[in-house]
Protein backbone atom coordinates (compact mmCIF):
# COMPACT_ATOMS: atom_id res chain seq x y z
CA UNK A 1 0.00 0.00 0.00
CA UNK A 2 2.55 2.46 -0.79
CA UNK A 3 3.93 3.65 -3.76
CA UNK A 4 2.73 0.77 -5.58
CA UNK A 5 -1.07 1.45 -4.46
CA UNK A 6 -1.68 4.33 -6.14
CA UNK A 7 -1.15 2.07 -9.13
CA UNK A 8 -3.65 -0.62 -8.34
CA UNK A 9 -6.57 1.11 -6.89
CA UNK A 10 -7.90 4.14 -6.88
CA UNK A 11 -9.64 4.00 -3.26
CA UNK A 12 -5.97 3.83 -2.30
CA UNK A 13 -5.17 6.71 -4.22
CA UNK A 14 -7.55 8.73 -3.14
CA UNK A 15 -6.65 7.96 0.70
CA UNK A 16 -3.20 8.65 -0.23
CA UNK A 17 -4.20 12.25 -1.70
CA UNK A 18 -6.12 12.40 1.42
CA UNK A 19 -3.14 11.23 3.63
CA UNK A 20 -0.28 13.54 2.02
CA UNK A 21 -3.21 16.63 2.29
CA UNK A 22 -3.58 15.87 5.55
CA UNK A 23 -0.32 15.16 6.75
CA UNK A 24 0.54 18.90 5.25
CA UNK A 25 -2.26 19.98 7.16
CA UNK A 26 -0.51 18.52 10.14
CA UNK A 27 2.78 20.98 9.85
CA UNK A 28 2.77 23.92 11.97
CA UNK A 29 1.41 26.99 9.55
CA UNK A 30 -0.08 24.13 7.31
CA UNK A 31 -3.30 25.71 7.15
CA UNK A 32 -2.12 29.15 6.59
CA UNK A 33 0.33 27.61 3.60
CA UNK A 34 -2.87 26.19 1.69
CA UNK A 35 -5.11 29.13 2.06
CA UNK A 36 -2.06 31.57 0.84
CA UNK A 37 0.10 30.41 -2.06
CA UNK A 38 3.71 29.81 -0.69
CA UNK A 39 6.66 27.23 -1.42
CA UNK A 40 6.00 23.83 0.06
CA UNK A 41 8.02 23.33 2.99
CA UNK A 42 10.28 20.04 4.18
CA UNK A 43 8.92 17.76 6.88
CA UNK A 44 11.76 17.77 8.55
CA UNK A 45 14.03 20.70 10.20
CA UNK A 46 11.95 23.23 9.06
CA UNK A 47 12.02 26.72 9.67
CA UNK A 48 9.58 28.04 11.85
CA UNK A 49 6.69 29.61 10.48
CA UNK A 50 5.10 30.16 12.49
CA UNK A 51 1.68 29.28 13.12
CA UNK A 52 -0.35 31.42 15.38
CA UNK A 53 0.09 30.16 19.37
CA UNK A 54 -2.44 27.97 19.95
CA UNK A 55 -5.72 29.00 21.95
CA UNK A 56 -5.68 27.07 25.39
CA UNK A 57 -7.42 23.62 25.83
CA UNK A 58 -11.22 24.10 25.58
CA UNK A 59 -12.97 22.70 28.55
CA UNK A 60 -16.22 21.25 29.57
CA UNK A 61 -18.63 22.91 32.34
CA UNK A 62 -17.34 20.22 34.27
CA UNK A 63 -13.64 21.09 33.75
CA UNK A 64 -12.58 18.15 31.91
CA UNK A 65 -11.26 18.57 28.38
CA UNK A 66 -13.09 19.14 25.36
CA UNK A 67 -11.46 16.48 23.53
CA UNK A 68 -13.40 17.72 20.48
CA UNK A 69 -15.85 20.37 18.55
CA UNK A 70 -16.81 23.82 20.81
CA UNK A 71 -20.12 25.50 20.36
CA UNK A 72 -20.61 27.62 17.21
CA UNK A 73 -17.25 26.12 15.42
CA UNK A 74 -16.15 23.92 13.07
CA UNK A 75 -13.65 21.40 12.81
CA UNK A 76 -12.18 18.20 13.01
CA UNK A 77 -9.11 15.85 14.14
CA UNK A 78 -7.19 15.46 10.70
CA UNK A 79 -6.14 11.97 10.17
CA UNK A 80 -3.13 10.21 7.77
CA UNK A 81 -0.10 11.46 10.02
CA UNK A 82 1.58 9.24 12.82
CA UNK A 83 2.03 5.76 11.76
CA UNK A 84 2.70 3.53 15.21
CA UNK A 85 6.42 3.14 14.59
CA UNK A 86 7.37 6.70 13.92
CA UNK A 87 5.67 7.57 17.39
CA UNK A 88 6.61 4.39 19.40
CA UNK A 89 8.90 4.68 22.62
CA UNK A 90 11.57 2.91 20.87
CA UNK A 91 12.81 1.69 17.47
CA UNK A 92 10.91 -0.63 15.15
CA UNK A 93 14.00 -3.17 15.74
CA UNK A 94 13.11 -3.24 19.63
CA UNK A 95 9.31 -4.05 19.14
CA UNK A 96 8.98 -6.92 21.37
CA UNK A 97 7.36 -9.72 18.56
CA UNK A 98 6.71 -12.43 19.52
CA UNK A 99 8.28 -14.91 16.70
CA UNK A 100 5.52 -16.00 14.80
CA UNK A 101 4.60 -12.25 15.02
CA UNK A 102 7.82 -10.43 14.05
CA UNK A 103 7.17 -13.04 10.66
CA UNK A 104 3.97 -12.39 9.73
CA UNK A 105 4.93 -8.73 10.24
CA UNK A 106 7.86 -9.41 7.36
CA UNK A 107 5.87 -11.10 5.41
CA UNK A 108 3.10 -8.25 5.25
CA UNK A 109 5.83 -6.19 3.93
CA UNK A 110 7.06 -8.87 1.84
CA UNK A 111 3.66 -8.77 0.16
CA UNK A 112 3.25 -5.08 -0.37
CA UNK A 113 0.54 -5.30 2.36
CA UNK A 114 -1.51 -6.75 -0.46
CA UNK A 115 -3.40 -8.40 2.59
CA UNK A 116 -4.31 -5.67 4.08
CA UNK A 117 -8.25 -5.71 5.00
CA UNK A 118 -8.33 -1.86 5.60
CA UNK A 119 -8.93 -0.84 1.34
CA UNK A 120 -11.61 -3.33 1.59
CA UNK A 121 -13.49 -1.18 3.98
CA UNK A 122 -13.84 -3.14 6.64
CA UNK A 123 -13.70 -0.56 10.07
CA UNK A 124 -10.05 0.27 11.03
CA UNK A 125 -10.55 0.16 14.60
CA UNK A 126 -7.22 0.88 17.35
CA UNK A 127 -4.75 2.68 16.71
CA UNK A 128 -5.59 2.91 12.75
CA UNK A 129 -8.53 4.66 13.51
CA UNK A 130 -6.50 7.92 14.68
CA UNK A 131 -3.92 7.25 12.00
CA UNK A 132 -6.24 7.04 8.62
CA UNK A 133 -7.36 9.66 5.95
CA UNK A 134 -10.21 11.56 6.41
CA UNK A 135 -10.13 12.44 10.34
CA UNK A 136 -12.20 11.38 13.41
CA UNK A 137 -14.39 13.22 16.13
CA UNK A 138 -14.13 12.74 19.44
CA UNK A 139 -17.66 13.47 20.64
CA UNK A 140 -18.03 13.57 24.67
CA UNK A 141 -21.69 13.36 26.24
CA UNK A 142 -20.71 13.79 29.79
CA UNK A 143 -24.40 13.95 30.71
CA UNK A 144 -24.83 10.27 29.62
CA UNK A 145 -20.99 9.51 30.69
CA UNK A 146 -20.51 8.30 26.84
CA UNK A 147 -18.10 9.20 24.17
CA UNK A 148 -18.98 8.65 20.72
CA UNK A 149 -15.48 8.88 18.39
CA UNK A 150 -16.40 8.76 14.47
CA UNK A 151 -14.53 8.88 11.98
CA UNK A 152 -14.40 10.90 8.69
CA UNK A 153 -12.66 8.40 5.96
CA UNK A 154 -12.43 5.22 5.46
CA UNK A 155 -15.12 3.17 6.53
CA UNK A 156 -16.61 6.38 8.16
CA UNK A 157 -17.73 4.48 11.08
CA UNK A 158 -17.90 4.98 15.11
CA UNK A 159 -17.29 3.80 17.93
CA UNK A 160 -18.78 4.06 21.74
CA UNK A 161 -16.52 4.34 24.76
CA UNK A 162 -18.75 4.28 28.15
CA UNK A 163 -17.52 6.40 30.86
CA UNK A 164 -20.22 5.14 33.67
CA UNK A 165 -17.52 2.69 35.39
CA UNK A 166 -18.95 -0.88 33.27
CA UNK A 167 -16.91 -3.59 33.63
CA UNK A 168 -16.03 -4.79 30.67
CA UNK A 169 -17.60 -8.27 29.61
CA UNK A 170 -16.58 -11.47 29.66
CA UNK A 171 -15.11 -11.50 26.17
CA UNK A 172 -14.70 -15.03 26.67
CA UNK A 173 -18.70 -15.52 27.02
CA UNK A 174 -20.56 -17.10 23.93
CA UNK A 175 -22.44 -14.49 24.28
CA UNK A 176 -19.31 -11.82 23.13
CA UNK A 177 -18.67 -11.23 19.50
CA UNK A 178 -14.85 -9.84 18.84
CA UNK A 179 -15.28 -6.87 17.03
CA UNK A 180 -13.42 -3.98 14.84
CA UNK A 181 -13.90 -1.69 17.57
CA UNK A 182 -13.55 -4.09 20.48
CA UNK A 183 -15.33 -2.97 24.29
CA UNK A 184 -14.42 0.42 25.38
CA UNK A 185 -14.16 1.61 28.88
CA UNK A 186 -12.85 5.31 29.70
CA UNK A 187 -11.50 7.33 32.82
CA UNK A 188 -10.16 10.22 33.37
CA UNK A 189 -6.42 10.73 34.96
CA UNK A 190 -6.10 14.43 35.45
CA UNK A 191 -6.46 15.94 32.42
CA UNK A 192 -5.85 12.75 30.30
CA UNK A 193 -8.66 10.47 29.18
CA UNK A 194 -7.75 6.97 29.53
CA UNK A 195 -9.69 4.44 27.51
CA UNK A 196 -9.18 0.68 27.74
CA UNK A 197 -10.66 -1.89 24.95
CA UNK A 198 -10.60 -5.69 24.68
CA UNK A 199 -12.76 -7.53 22.69
CA UNK A 200 -11.21 -7.00 19.19
CA UNK A 201 -11.29 -9.61 16.30
CA UNK A 202 -8.41 -10.39 14.37
CA UNK A 203 -9.71 -9.55 10.96
CA UNK A 204 -7.72 -6.00 10.08
CA UNK A 205 -4.26 -4.34 10.99
CA UNK A 206 -5.15 -2.74 13.54
CA UNK A 207 -2.00 -1.19 14.43
CA UNK A 208 -1.53 0.82 10.78
CA UNK A 209 -0.87 -0.36 7.27
CA UNK A 210 2.92 -1.11 8.51
CA UNK A 211 0.56 -4.55 9.45
CA UNK A 212 1.88 -5.23 13.00
CA UNK A 213 -0.17 -8.19 13.92
CA UNK A 214 -2.35 -8.16 16.81
CA UNK A 215 -4.65 -11.05 18.47
CA UNK A 216 -7.76 -11.74 20.12
CA UNK A 217 -5.94 -10.98 23.40
CA UNK A 218 -5.23 -7.35 22.62
CA UNK A 219 -5.37 -4.87 25.48
CA UNK A 220 -5.31 -1.49 24.29
CA UNK A 221 -4.83 0.96 26.23
CA UNK A 222 -5.18 4.88 24.69
CA UNK A 223 -4.20 7.64 26.08
CA UNK A 224 -5.65 10.91 24.90
CA UNK A 225 -4.70 14.54 25.82
CA UNK A 226 -5.17 17.89 24.47
CA UNK A 227 -2.27 19.89 25.75
CA UNK A 228 -3.77 23.03 23.50
CA UNK A 229 -6.66 23.54 21.42
CA UNK A 230 -4.97 22.85 18.31
CA UNK A 231 -3.48 19.78 19.22
CA UNK A 232 -4.57 15.95 20.45
CA UNK A 233 -1.87 13.80 21.86
CA UNK A 234 -2.69 10.09 21.02
CA UNK A 235 -0.55 7.56 22.69
CA UNK A 236 -1.60 3.92 22.90
CA UNK A 237 -0.15 0.99 24.20
CA UNK A 238 -0.35 -2.25 23.07
CA UNK A 239 -0.38 -5.30 25.41
CA UNK A 240 -0.81 -8.41 23.06
CA UNK A 241 0.45 -11.31 24.87
CA UNK A 242 -0.64 -13.06 21.98
CA UNK A 243 1.87 -11.63 19.21
CA UNK A 244 4.67 -9.71 21.46
CA UNK A 245 6.38 -10.24 25.08
CA UNK A 246 5.80 -7.40 26.63
CA UNK A 247 3.63 -4.77 26.74
CA UNK A 248 4.61 -1.23 24.40
CA UNK A 249 3.61 2.11 23.37
CA UNK A 250 4.04 4.71 20.96
CA UNK A 251 2.00 8.10 20.30
CA UNK A 252 1.63 10.79 18.00
CA UNK A 253 0.39 14.59 17.76
CA UNK A 254 -2.80 15.24 15.78
CA UNK A 255 -3.87 18.48 14.48
CA UNK A 256 -7.45 20.37 14.66
CA UNK A 257 -8.97 21.15 11.15
CA UNK A 258 -11.29 24.36 10.79
CA UNK A 259 -13.38 22.70 8.84
CA UNK A 260 -16.56 20.52 8.35
CA UNK A 261 -15.87 16.73 8.25
CA UNK A 262 -16.79 15.51 4.79
CA UNK A 263 -18.56 12.48 3.61
CA UNK A 264 -16.20 10.17 2.33
CA UNK A 265 -17.11 6.17 2.06
CA UNK A 266 -14.78 3.73 1.60
CA UNK A 267 -17.26 1.73 -0.21
CA UNK A 268 -17.85 3.92 -2.63
CA UNK A 269 -14.83 3.18 -4.59
CA UNK A 270 -14.44 -0.55 -3.31
CA UNK A 271 -12.61 -2.67 -5.93
CA UNK A 272 -9.43 -3.85 -4.09
CA UNK A 273 -10.55 -7.10 -3.74
CA UNK A 274 -10.18 -7.58 -7.07
CA UNK A 275 -7.05 -5.01 -7.90
CA UNK A 276 -4.33 -5.62 -5.27
CA UNK A 277 -1.22 -6.76 -6.02
CA UNK A 278 -1.29 -10.15 -6.60
CA UNK A 279 -4.90 -11.33 -6.20
CA UNK B 1 -18.76 -13.22 15.34
CA UNK B 2 -20.19 -15.84 13.19
CA UNK B 3 -23.72 -14.83 13.96
CA UNK B 4 -22.69 -11.25 13.18
CA UNK B 5 -21.39 -13.00 9.69
CA UNK B 6 -24.16 -14.77 9.08
CA UNK B 7 -26.56 -12.10 9.62
CA UNK B 8 -24.49 -10.10 7.35
CA UNK B 9 -24.49 -12.85 4.34
CA UNK B 10 -28.64 -13.78 5.15
CA UNK B 11 -29.30 -10.08 4.62
CA UNK B 12 -28.37 -10.65 1.00
CA UNK B 13 -30.14 -13.82 1.03
CA UNK B 14 -33.55 -12.38 3.01
CA UNK B 15 -34.10 -9.54 -0.29
CA UNK B 16 -34.10 -12.43 -2.37
CA UNK B 17 -37.25 -14.11 -1.18
CA UNK B 18 -38.07 -12.26 1.63
CA UNK B 19 -40.96 -14.37 3.31
CA UNK B 20 -38.87 -17.49 2.83
CA UNK B 21 -35.27 -16.24 4.01
CA UNK B 22 -36.81 -14.03 6.86
CA UNK B 23 -36.41 -17.49 8.66
CA UNK B 24 -32.62 -17.68 7.93
CA UNK B 25 -31.83 -14.48 9.25
CA UNK B 26 -33.05 -15.63 12.49
CA UNK B 27 -30.66 -18.21 12.70
CA UNK B 28 -26.84 -18.90 12.72
CA UNK B 29 -24.87 -21.44 10.75
CA UNK B 30 -26.07 -24.12 13.62
CA UNK B 31 -29.55 -22.94 12.70
CA UNK B 32 -29.78 -21.92 16.69
CA UNK B 33 -32.12 -18.43 17.23
CA UNK B 34 -30.07 -15.73 17.19
CA UNK B 35 -32.06 -13.16 19.16
CA UNK B 36 -30.60 -10.02 20.27
CA UNK B 37 -32.93 -8.66 23.68
CA UNK B 38 -35.47 -6.09 22.01
CA UNK B 39 -34.35 -6.51 18.35
CA UNK B 40 -36.70 -7.80 15.86
CA UNK B 41 -34.25 -9.64 14.24
CA UNK B 42 -35.49 -11.15 10.62
CA UNK B 43 -38.81 -8.70 10.24
CA UNK B 44 -38.94 -8.31 6.80
CA UNK B 45 -38.31 -4.72 5.46
CA UNK B 46 -41.21 -2.49 5.64
CA UNK B 47 -43.45 -5.17 7.43
CA UNK B 48 -44.99 -3.35 9.84
CA UNK B 49 -43.90 -3.47 13.75
CA UNK B 50 -45.05 -6.25 15.81
CA UNK B 51 -44.27 -6.33 19.69
CA UNK B 52 -41.08 -8.75 20.52
CA UNK B 53 -43.42 -10.79 22.58
CA UNK B 54 -47.05 -11.98 22.39
CA UNK B 55 -47.52 -10.32 25.50
CA UNK B 56 -48.63 -6.84 24.88
CA UNK B 57 -46.69 -3.77 25.84
CA UNK B 58 -47.43 -1.53 28.63
CA UNK B 59 -48.65 1.50 28.18
CA UNK B 60 -45.69 4.03 27.22
CA UNK B 61 -44.44 6.93 29.44
CA UNK B 62 -44.98 9.78 27.97
CA UNK B 63 -42.44 11.90 25.65
CA UNK B 64 -39.46 12.85 27.56
CA UNK B 65 -38.60 16.45 27.75
CA UNK B 66 -35.44 18.84 27.85
CA UNK B 67 -35.57 21.38 30.35
CA UNK B 68 -36.36 24.05 27.54
CA UNK B 69 -39.50 21.71 26.93
CA UNK B 70 -37.92 20.21 23.63
CA UNK B 71 -38.56 16.43 23.03
CA UNK B 72 -35.62 14.77 24.16
CA UNK B 73 -35.23 12.14 20.25
CA UNK B 74 -33.20 9.70 22.43
CA UNK B 75 -32.07 8.08 25.47
CA UNK B 76 -33.20 10.70 28.37
CA UNK B 77 -31.28 11.20 31.54
CA UNK B 78 -30.83 8.40 33.36
CA UNK B 79 -31.95 5.72 30.40
CA UNK B 80 -28.38 3.84 29.70
CA UNK B 81 -29.44 1.96 27.02
CA UNK B 82 -31.93 2.23 24.42
CA UNK B 83 -32.35 2.49 20.21
CA UNK B 84 -35.33 2.84 17.98
CA UNK B 85 -36.11 -0.34 16.33
CA UNK B 86 -36.61 -0.20 12.45
CA UNK B 87 -39.14 1.83 10.01
CA UNK B 88 -40.42 2.90 7.20
CA UNK B 89 -40.07 0.88 4.46
CA UNK B 90 -41.50 2.20 1.17
CA UNK B 91 -41.97 6.07 0.94
CA UNK B 92 -43.86 6.00 -2.35
CA UNK B 93 -47.73 4.65 -2.38
CA UNK B 94 -50.35 4.38 -5.59
CA UNK B 95 -50.72 8.48 -5.82
CA UNK B 96 -47.16 9.32 -5.76
CA UNK B 97 -46.44 11.39 -9.10
CA UNK B 98 -43.56 9.08 -10.59
CA UNK B 99 -42.48 10.68 -14.32
CA UNK B 100 -42.47 8.00 -16.51
CA UNK B 101 -39.11 6.63 -16.26
CA UNK B 102 -38.94 6.93 -12.26
CA UNK B 103 -41.99 4.41 -12.54
CA UNK B 104 -40.54 2.44 -15.16
CA UNK B 105 -37.53 2.36 -12.86
CA UNK B 106 -38.99 1.91 -9.67
CA UNK B 107 -41.07 -1.08 -11.33
CA UNK B 108 -37.68 -2.65 -12.40
CA UNK B 109 -36.09 -2.33 -9.18
CA UNK B 110 -38.92 -4.07 -7.99
CA UNK B 111 -38.35 -7.17 -10.10
CA UNK B 112 -34.47 -7.25 -9.69
CA UNK B 113 -33.52 -5.59 -6.17
CA UNK B 114 -30.40 -4.65 -7.55
CA UNK B 115 -29.91 -2.18 -3.85
CA UNK B 116 -26.81 -0.64 -3.32
CA UNK B 117 -27.01 -0.97 0.20
CA UNK B 118 -26.78 -4.80 0.12
CA UNK B 119 -23.53 -4.42 -0.57
CA UNK B 120 -22.41 -2.26 1.82
CA UNK B 121 -22.70 0.85 0.58
CA UNK B 122 -24.58 3.43 2.99
CA UNK B 123 -28.01 5.00 2.19
CA UNK B 124 -30.02 8.46 2.68
CA UNK B 125 -33.03 9.16 3.33
CA UNK B 126 -35.38 6.84 4.46
CA UNK B 127 -33.39 3.70 4.17
CA UNK B 128 -31.35 4.39 6.83
CA UNK B 129 -34.02 2.85 9.26
CA UNK B 130 -34.96 0.41 7.46
CA UNK B 131 -32.06 -2.14 8.64
CA UNK B 132 -33.22 -5.04 11.45
CA UNK B 133 -31.51 -3.71 14.00
CA UNK B 134 -32.27 0.04 14.21
CA UNK B 135 -30.62 2.98 15.46
CA UNK B 136 -30.00 5.42 18.16
CA UNK B 137 -30.69 9.19 17.28
CA UNK B 138 -28.32 11.31 19.65
CA UNK B 139 -28.46 15.01 20.55
CA UNK B 140 -25.94 17.47 21.51
CA UNK B 141 -27.41 20.36 23.07
CA UNK B 142 -24.38 22.61 23.39
CA UNK B 143 -23.21 21.75 19.97
CA UNK B 144 -26.88 22.32 18.11
CA UNK B 145 -26.25 18.79 16.21
CA UNK B 146 -28.08 15.44 16.47
CA UNK B 147 -26.53 12.23 15.40
CA UNK B 148 -27.93 9.13 14.12
CA UNK B 149 -26.02 6.17 14.43
CA UNK B 150 -26.79 3.12 12.91
CA UNK B 151 -26.15 -0.31 13.95
CA UNK B 152 -26.89 -2.03 10.83
CA UNK B 153 -25.49 -2.03 7.17
CA UNK B 154 -22.20 0.03 6.59
CA UNK B 155 -22.59 0.52 10.87
CA UNK B 156 -22.27 4.69 9.78
CA UNK B 157 -23.70 7.53 10.80
CA UNK B 158 -25.55 10.75 9.72
CA UNK B 159 -25.09 14.17 11.06
CA UNK B 160 -28.10 16.97 11.38
CA UNK B 161 -27.21 20.65 12.11
CA UNK B 162 -29.89 22.31 14.02
CA UNK B 163 -27.63 25.95 14.65
CA UNK B 164 -29.54 27.81 12.22
CA UNK B 165 -27.41 27.45 9.74
CA UNK B 166 -27.93 27.52 5.90
CA UNK B 167 -26.95 24.71 3.47
CA UNK B 168 -24.08 25.50 1.94
CA UNK B 169 -23.71 25.97 -1.58
CA UNK B 170 -22.21 23.72 -4.12
CA UNK B 171 -22.50 20.39 -2.22
CA UNK B 172 -20.48 17.79 -3.25
CA UNK B 173 -22.85 15.29 -3.48
CA UNK B 174 -22.90 12.36 -0.80
CA UNK B 175 -25.17 9.67 0.74
CA UNK B 176 -26.64 11.30 3.42
CA UNK B 177 -26.65 15.10 1.55
CA UNK B 178 -26.65 18.39 4.07
CA UNK B 179 -29.55 17.89 6.67
CA UNK B 180 -30.45 20.98 8.89
CA UNK B 181 -33.03 21.05 11.24
CA UNK B 182 -35.50 22.94 13.18
CA UNK B 183 -38.33 22.67 15.46
CA UNK B 184 -41.98 22.88 14.69
CA UNK B 185 -43.88 22.73 17.92
CA UNK B 186 -42.96 18.94 19.05
CA UNK B 187 -42.02 18.14 15.65
CA UNK B 188 -38.44 17.60 14.66
CA UNK B 189 -38.07 18.97 11.03
CA UNK B 190 -35.13 17.66 8.84
CA UNK B 191 -34.14 19.85 5.29
CA UNK B 192 -31.58 17.99 3.37
CA UNK B 193 -29.93 18.52 -0.16
CA UNK B 194 -27.04 17.19 -1.55
CA UNK B 195 -27.38 13.87 -2.35
CA UNK B 196 -25.60 11.29 -4.63
CA UNK B 197 -27.70 9.06 -6.84
CA UNK B 198 -26.10 6.24 -5.53
CA UNK B 199 -28.64 4.67 -2.90
CA UNK B 200 -32.30 3.87 -3.05
CA UNK B 201 -34.16 6.44 -0.52
CA UNK B 202 -36.54 3.47 0.79
CA UNK B 203 -36.34 0.06 0.49
CA UNK B 204 -38.41 -0.48 -2.48
CA UNK B 205 -36.43 1.77 -4.54
CA UNK B 206 -38.72 4.70 -4.82
CA UNK B 207 -36.13 6.65 -7.64
CA UNK B 208 -34.53 9.72 -6.60
CA UNK B 209 -31.73 12.27 -8.55
CA UNK B 210 -29.79 14.99 -7.45
CA UNK B 211 -32.30 17.50 -7.45
CA UNK B 212 -33.42 15.61 -4.29
CA UNK B 213 -34.83 18.09 -1.37
CA UNK B 214 -35.85 15.99 1.08
CA UNK B 215 -37.80 17.08 4.23
CA UNK B 216 -38.60 14.59 7.47
CA UNK B 217 -40.49 14.73 10.39
CA UNK B 218 -39.59 12.97 13.49
CA UNK B 219 -42.42 13.16 16.50
CA UNK B 220 -41.79 11.76 19.46
CA UNK B 221 -45.44 10.75 19.93
CA UNK B 222 -44.69 9.13 23.53
CA UNK B 223 -41.53 7.82 25.22
CA UNK B 224 -41.75 4.28 22.44
CA UNK B 225 -43.16 6.02 19.34
CA UNK B 226 -41.09 7.99 16.67
CA UNK B 227 -43.20 8.77 14.18
CA UNK B 228 -41.34 9.71 10.77
CA UNK B 229 -42.61 11.11 8.26
CA UNK B 230 -40.81 12.12 4.89
CA UNK B 231 -41.82 14.47 1.78
CA UNK B 232 -40.26 14.24 -1.31
CA UNK B 233 -39.45 17.32 -3.62
CA UNK B 234 -37.64 15.90 -6.76
CA UNK B 235 -38.74 17.93 -9.85
CA UNK B 236 -35.82 15.44 -11.48
CA UNK B 237 -38.24 12.08 -10.86
CA UNK B 238 -41.72 13.48 -9.50
CA UNK B 239 -44.12 15.71 -11.16
CA UNK B 240 -45.09 17.03 -7.96
CA UNK B 241 -44.40 17.28 -4.62
CA UNK B 242 -45.27 14.51 -2.32
CA UNK B 243 -45.65 12.91 1.28
CA UNK B 244 -45.07 9.26 2.78
CA UNK B 245 -47.26 7.74 4.96
CA UNK B 246 -46.42 8.32 8.22
CA UNK B 247 -44.44 5.21 9.99
CA UNK B 248 -43.44 4.57 13.25
CA UNK B 249 -40.48 3.43 15.18
CA UNK B 250 -40.74 2.09 18.24
CA UNK B 251 -38.28 2.39 21.32
CA UNK B 252 -35.90 -0.33 22.56
CA UNK B 253 -35.67 0.22 25.44
CA UNK B 254 -32.61 -2.88 26.76
CA UNK B 255 -30.75 -2.73 23.60
CA UNK B 256 -27.37 -1.27 23.54
CA UNK B 257 -25.25 0.02 20.16
CA UNK B 258 -23.38 -2.83 18.94
CA UNK B 259 -21.17 -3.75 16.38
CA UNK B 260 -22.41 -4.99 13.46
CA UNK B 261 -20.35 -4.30 9.56
CA UNK B 262 -22.17 -5.33 6.57
CA UNK B 263 -18.61 -5.12 4.95
CA UNK B 264 -17.46 -8.11 6.55
CA UNK B 265 -19.56 -10.33 4.30
CA UNK B 266 -19.28 -8.60 1.75
CA UNK B 267 -19.39 -11.01 -1.16
CA UNK B 268 -21.41 -9.21 -3.29
CA UNK B 269 -19.09 -8.75 -6.11
CA UNK B 270 -18.25 -12.56 -6.20
CA UNK B 271 -21.50 -13.05 -6.24
CA UNK B 272 -21.87 -10.98 -9.09
CA UNK B 273 -18.81 -11.62 -11.41
CA UNK B 274 -18.99 -15.42 -10.00
CA UNK B 275 -15.60 -15.99 -8.79
CA UNK B 276 -17.64 -17.53 -5.31
CA UNK B 277 -17.82 -21.09 -6.82
CA UNK B 278 -20.03 -22.12 -4.37
CA UNK B 279 -22.75 -19.83 -5.57
CA UNK B 280 -25.55 -21.03 -7.86
CA UNK B 281 -25.22 -19.61 -11.47
CA UNK B 282 -28.66 -20.47 -12.19
CA UNK B 283 -30.65 -17.80 -10.96
CA UNK B 284 -30.40 -13.83 -9.99
CA UNK B 285 -28.28 -13.38 -6.84
CA UNK B 286 -29.28 -9.83 -5.00
CA UNK B 287 -26.13 -8.25 -5.11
Amino acid sequence: MRSHGIKVCATVTAALSWMAFTWLMSFPGAIALAQAPAPARPPAGRAAAPRPPSKPTPRLPDGKPNLGLTPNSQGYWGGGDGPLVQGANFPLKEIPFQPWARGLYEYRNQTLAREDPYPKCVPHGGPRQFAAAGGFQILQMPDVQRIFIISGGAARTWRVIFMDGRPHPDINSDEFNPGYMGHSVGHWEGDTLVVDTIGFNEKEWLLGREGMPTTEALHLIERFSRPDFNTLRYEPTIDDPGAYTKPWSGGWNIRWVTTDMEEYFCQDNERDSRNLVGQ
Amino acid sequence: MRIIACAGLAVVVFLTVPTVQAQQQNENEEGQPVVRPGVQVGVPAGAPQRPAAARPRPPSKPTPRWPDGKPIMGRAPGEKTGTWGSCCGNLSNAKTPFQPWAKALFAYRNDNQFEPHTRCHPSGGARQFVTPYGSELVEFPELKEMMIFDIGGPHTFRTIYLDGRAHPKDLKPSYYGHSVGHWEGDTLVVDTVGFNEKFWMDRRGSPHTENLHFIERFTRTDHDTMKYQATVDDPGAYTATWSSDTFSMTWNPTQELFEYVCQQSNYAHELMVGTLEKVSRSEVIVP
